[in-house]
């Protein structure tokens, strides 16, 4: 369903203490459309959105932000998140084109959407944005519920080499990263990855729900968001994507290569702005992130979330997004998908 | 559940037409009087709603219509609501052969004013941004209350000038939603 | 920790000083919004959504829905009673009693029975729910995208066949809803769909305007072509406390009424639980009741207090009962819980089977402010019934215009761009016409919201079975949903058809419904 709440706090100003005259004045600002060269950023209410549902990757990766932004006193304005769901994120893209220059309207983006715009063959591309900063990278976790009859990555490979319509996986839009991954194994593992079925839901909550239900076999998607069902023993985790290990529930993982399949693979999500940004308002912007990222509170979150750090601003970022988005193009012509 | 359905129910009479005390300039109560005309017209109107909603549906990028995709739905809500509309068309119809008075709903009275409910509906959405909040719904307030039939100039400028001040600071100062100040200096 | 001891936690919460405030805030918010003849629950919350638009923590906000919920629900019975006009067709047997006692000199009562009924089932029917709550989520688990489907289905045919007086016209309500919903761009393949290829459509049109525009708009716009703009006539309230009562009720009357609230809640609660298009059917089903049995029958449309007692606690219990499938499920039954739905999202719950496990605060935090939001609501709504009194007695012509400032707020606070104000006056229009034309409205609502969800559900299934329709039967649980729901769409016309079978004239046989059928 769709999000409510994105336009209602295009009309919101903060309240929070002596913030309101400030905010106020920023409001007056907004119908002219952004900050006009020279102002300083924010002056405004900076808002993210993630283009996707409520408890995914990018929301919380995006929640994390605004907290950290938030309690470090980052920025004078407050920071406003908010879920635009469909499409993979082609949806929120779309509507982030609505607030063309307007260097407050963020979008959270990532190899998942690369994949979705991929798979929609969207109009509109990441090239319509500013991108600002990579972020983190995170590690693919396949898992199952607690009672299935699948005890290793290796059962639910060999199950599907040898009848791919035995196994059913899910997770993430379809089209991101998340199929992206599955199929790499079992095109890795020597079996026909056009055959696989995938259910995408747009939402780590959805997804989790159909797992648990029966509806899928295998889930498949950043390691996150499964962490709290494996911690309570309702799905057991058979591997990650990552060839470094990763240590969840204080137990570390094994790896896709530890079961004997060469990938290598991490998810990675970042951060772009509406397109129309000067040079100038995109380096306010990045300056903001780059003190973000340099705070102990934001490597707490990355390590307790399992995020990897990584981290690219500005004209690297950019360069980054558009190889990722070639070679993903290239892997979706491979695999037929 | 709805707002309105106590009047399906036929069983409430009104409570609004002992009125007493009523003001100069209020409306009159019309009530259910027969006219078989305004269900054919919508029954028209929504057999060509339909139709164009069926263009809108071909119109969705992509080829057939397996269940899967996205015009699947679309098409069946827009064949179903084709069919629908022609049955209510023709249910009308035949009321109408049946009894010569029609069915009884209620005429549309006050069509004049109703116009110029929405007029100013329309006028205060414009407004209210330049003008800024205040002054346009105390305008739109006293405005709209004469259209609905309020005779008391006085009255209905005080309660204007009160519910929009009163709004206006209590969303913006208490509740941080953002309502513009216009052209006031707030 | 079992259900008693989260409840706890959840009065932890909500007994705060400041939520307590909230909860009051609410009560009295919703008791003079919905106390204004035609506006019922659904609108209320609807027209007091962006009082919390800010609120950076869902609880306060959650527990000021469940006051507005309840204080919305009793004003909305004062109406019935004193002023005859129901606010919604739950409160339909309310007035025919509730008048007819008002107008015999005991509106003192009549409010009574209503207000404790209310209390005495919301008590009942919230510790129900507050023990059914988590099972259920349990249950809720196991559900596959094919069951969501046909839970849906089902929600939606009851809501259009059980409700409203016209299957054509409700379902065609329902299917204007559905198209509404498709307005946007499709979640699975991006692509846009009945946007006119305008871009401002691509984001869908939002709840908020949809629900604002065909309720209050509508609403006011219908008043005003009926010429209803005078002020009703109030029945005044009689004398204050007399000798030998207690809470306004005399002996008598207390003996009357409290097997009736029994009644009313334990019919009201199962009702709500199931899709079966909210509270209408459950009131109805105790008043019927309550005169089928009652020794006074020949009492019942001159004012029998049991007409007031048993329906107005059956509706209260609904609520906690239209909870059960909101909360575990995600899934409204009627326009009521579609409106709480869209206020659930604007803080970005996604009520749902995980919810239990993910915001366990938030939920016994409401569940325990249903609890507080009826003791509020009997310790405040008694004694300030004479300003209710007086908040019905302004004149129509400024109430009306108040409505529309305020549904003005609601829609502009949720966009801000002139292009969404009017596609909400557009709606509003619609509304309008659907009430002089007779259509119900609350299919429309609730066909807006779970139309696109159930066609997610839909496609999924079919992704998950590779395209086999046969899906949507082989599991028995969907089956048994949707045979039920072909069932809903039938019982209606049961009478008739048996009546036809037996060569009986149909027209005395009637329709199972609440009122004629064309």
């Amino acid at each position: 369903m769709r999000a409510s709440r994105h336009s209602a706090l295009r009309r919101t100003t903060a309240a929070a203490g002596g913030l309101v005259l400030a905010a106020a004045v920023a409001g007056c600002n907004q119908t002219t459309g952004g900050g006009a060269a020279g102002q300083a950023f924010p002056s405004d209410t900076i808002e993210i959105m993630v283009p996707a549902g409520a408890g995914g990757g990018w929301d919380s990766t995006a929640r994390t932000m605004q907290e950290v932004v938030q309690n470090e006193d980052l920025v004078d304005e407050s920071v406003e998140v908010f879920n635009v769901e469909g499409g993979g994120g082609a949806t929120g893209l779309a509507q982030l084109q609505e607030d063309s220059g307007n260097p407050h309207a963020l979008m959270m983006t990532g190899l998942v959407m690369l994949g979705a715009l991929e798979l929609a063959d969207s109009e509109v591309s990441l090239d319509n944005t500013t991108p600002i900063a990579v972020l983190t990278s995170e590690a693919e976790a396949f898992v199952v519920p607690a009672k299935s009859p699948f005890k290793t990555i290796n059962d639910v490979i060999d199950a599907y080499v040898k009848d791919p319509s035995s196994v059913t996986f899910g997770g993430g839009s379809a089209g991101g990263s998340d199929q992206l991954v599955a199929a790499e194994l079992v095109q890795e593992a020597g079996g026909d990855a056009s055959e696989m079925e995938y259910i995408g839901y747009s939402g780590g909550g959805e997804a989790i729900a159909g797992i648990l239900s029966g509806d899928v076999e295998v889930g498949v998607s950043g390691i996150s968001e499964f962490t709290e069902q494996i911690k309570g023993g309702k799905m057991r985790l058979l591997a990650v994507s990552t060839a470094d290990p990763v240590e969840v529930n204080g137990e570390q993982a094994p790896t896709l290569q530890d079961a004997g399949y060469d990938v290598d693979f991490a998810n990675w999500r970042g951060i772009v702005a509406a397109p129309g940004l000067s040079d100038e308002q995109r380096d306010q912007v990045v300056e903001v992130i780059d003190e973000l990222h340099g705070t102990d509170a934001w490597k707490q979150a990355l390590a307790d979330n399992n995020w990897t750090d990584f981290f690219k601003t500005g004209d690297e970022a950019e360069k980054f997004i558009k190889d990722e988005a070639e070679k993903t193009k290239q892997i979706y012509e491979e695999l037929g998908l | 559940m709805t707002g309105s359905d106590s009047r399906e129910l036929g069983a409430v009479p009104d409570g609004g037409r002992a009125g007493h005390g009523a003001e100069p300039g209020e409306l009159d109560v019309d009530d259910a009087s027969s006219s078989p005309v305004g269900p054919l017209i919508a029954g028209v109107v929504m057999i060509g709603f339909g139709i164009l909603m069926l263009t809108q549906t071909l119109a969705i990028k992509g080829e057939g219509f397996e269940p899967e995709g996205p015009r699947f739905m679309p098409m069946l809500a827009t064949v179903v609501w084709l069919g629908l509309s022609t049955v209510y068309l023709v249910q009308q119809l035949l009321r109408m052969a049946r009894s010569r008075d029609g069915l009884p709903v209620q005429r549309f009275a006050h069509s004049g004013r109703v116009v110029a409910l929405l007029v100013l509906l329309v006028a205060y959405a414009y407004a209210i941004d330049p003008v800024g909040y205040i002054i346009s719904t105390a305008v739109f307030f006293v405005s709209a209350a004469r259209v609905l039939g309020s005779g008391v100039l006085a009255r209905d400028v005080t309660v204007a000038v009160g519910l929009s001040v009163g709004v206006y600071f209590v969303f913006t100062r208490l509740l941080g939603v953002y309502l513009p100040p216009g052209v006031l200096p707030l | 920790m079992n259900s008693f001891d989260s409840l706890l936690g959840g009065f932890a919460t909500v007994l705060s000083p400041e939520n307590l405030l909230f909860a009051l805030i609410g009560v009295t918010l919703g008791t003079l919004v919905g106390v204004l003849p035609g506006i019922g629950p659904a609108v209320t919350i609807a027209l007091l959504l962006p009082v919390t638009y800010n609120f950076e923590d869902p609880i306060p906000a959650i527990i000021m829905f469940a006051g507005i919920y309840y204080g919305a629900m009793y004003g909305g019975s004062t109406t019935a009673i004193l002023l005859n006009t129901p606010g919604e067709s739950a409160s339909v047997a309310t007035a025919l009693e509730g008048h007819e006692m008002a107008r015999r000199g005991h509106a003192r009562a009549a409010l009574a029975t209503a207000a404790i009924g209310s209390f005495v089932a919301a008590v009942i029917s919230t510790t129900l729910l507050a023990f059914v709550a988590e099972p259920m989520a349990a249950i809720a688990v196991t559900f596959r995208a094919t069951d969501y489907f046909a839970l849906m289905v089902l929600a939606l045919v009851t809501v259009t066949a059980l409700v409203g007086n016209s299957l054509v016209r409700g379902l065609l309500s329902l299917l204007l809803g559905i198209m509404i919903g498709f307005v946007g761009l499709d979640a699975v393949s991006g692509q846009s769909r009945f946007t006119f290829g305008s871009i401002s459509l691509f984001n869908g049109i939002d709840e908020v305007l949809l629900i604002i525009g065909l309720f209050a708009i509508g609403e006011t716009l219908y008043v005003l072509v009926r010429g209803r703009t005078r002020p009703g006539h109030v029945t005044p309230l009689g004398p204050g406390h007399g000798r030998g009562q207690f809470m306004s009720m005399n002996r008598d009357q207390w003996r009357r009424s409290w097997a009736p609230w029994l009644r009313g809640a334990g019919v009201g609660f199962p009702f709500g639980v199931l899709p079966s298009g909210g509270a209408e059917l459950p009131t109805f089903l105790s008043y019927s009741y309550e005169k089928h049995r009652s020794k006074g029958r020949e009492e019942f449309g001159k004012g029998a207090i049991e007409g007031v007692a048993g329906p107005e606690a059956a509706n209260n219990a609904s609520f906690s009962g239209v909870l059960v499938p909101l909360l575990t499920l995600g899934l409204p039954t009627s326009a009521t819980a579609a409106v709480m739905l869209v206020a659930f999202q604007i803080f970005n719950i996604k009520p749902g089977p995980q919810l239990l496990e993910t915001s366990p605060d938030l939920v016994w935090a409401l569940i325990a402010s249903l609890f507080v939001g009826n003791l509020a609501l009997l310790a405040i709504n008694l004694p300030l019934i004479r300003l209710w009194v007086k908040v019905l007695q302004i004149p129509r012509p400024v109430l009306y215009a108040g409505i529309l400032v305020f549904a003005g707020l609601g829609i502009y606070s949720v966009s801000g761009s002139v292009s969404d104000i009017l596609i909400a006056y557009g709606v509003g229009v619609v509304g309008f016409l659907m009430r002089q034309l007779d259509f119900p409205i609350a299919p429309a609502i609730l066909g807006a919201i779970l139309g696109p969800e159930l066609e997610n559900q839909f496609r999924r299934s079919l992704n998950i079975s590779n395209g086999d329709l046969t899906v949507f039967v082989d599991r028995p649980l969907s089956a048994t949903i949707l045979a039920i729901a072909v069932l809903a769409l039938v019982l209606p016309y049961v009478p008739k058809i048996v009546a036809r079978l037996r060569g009986k004239p149909v027209e005395t046989a009637g329709k199972l419904a609440f009122a004629d059928e064309d």
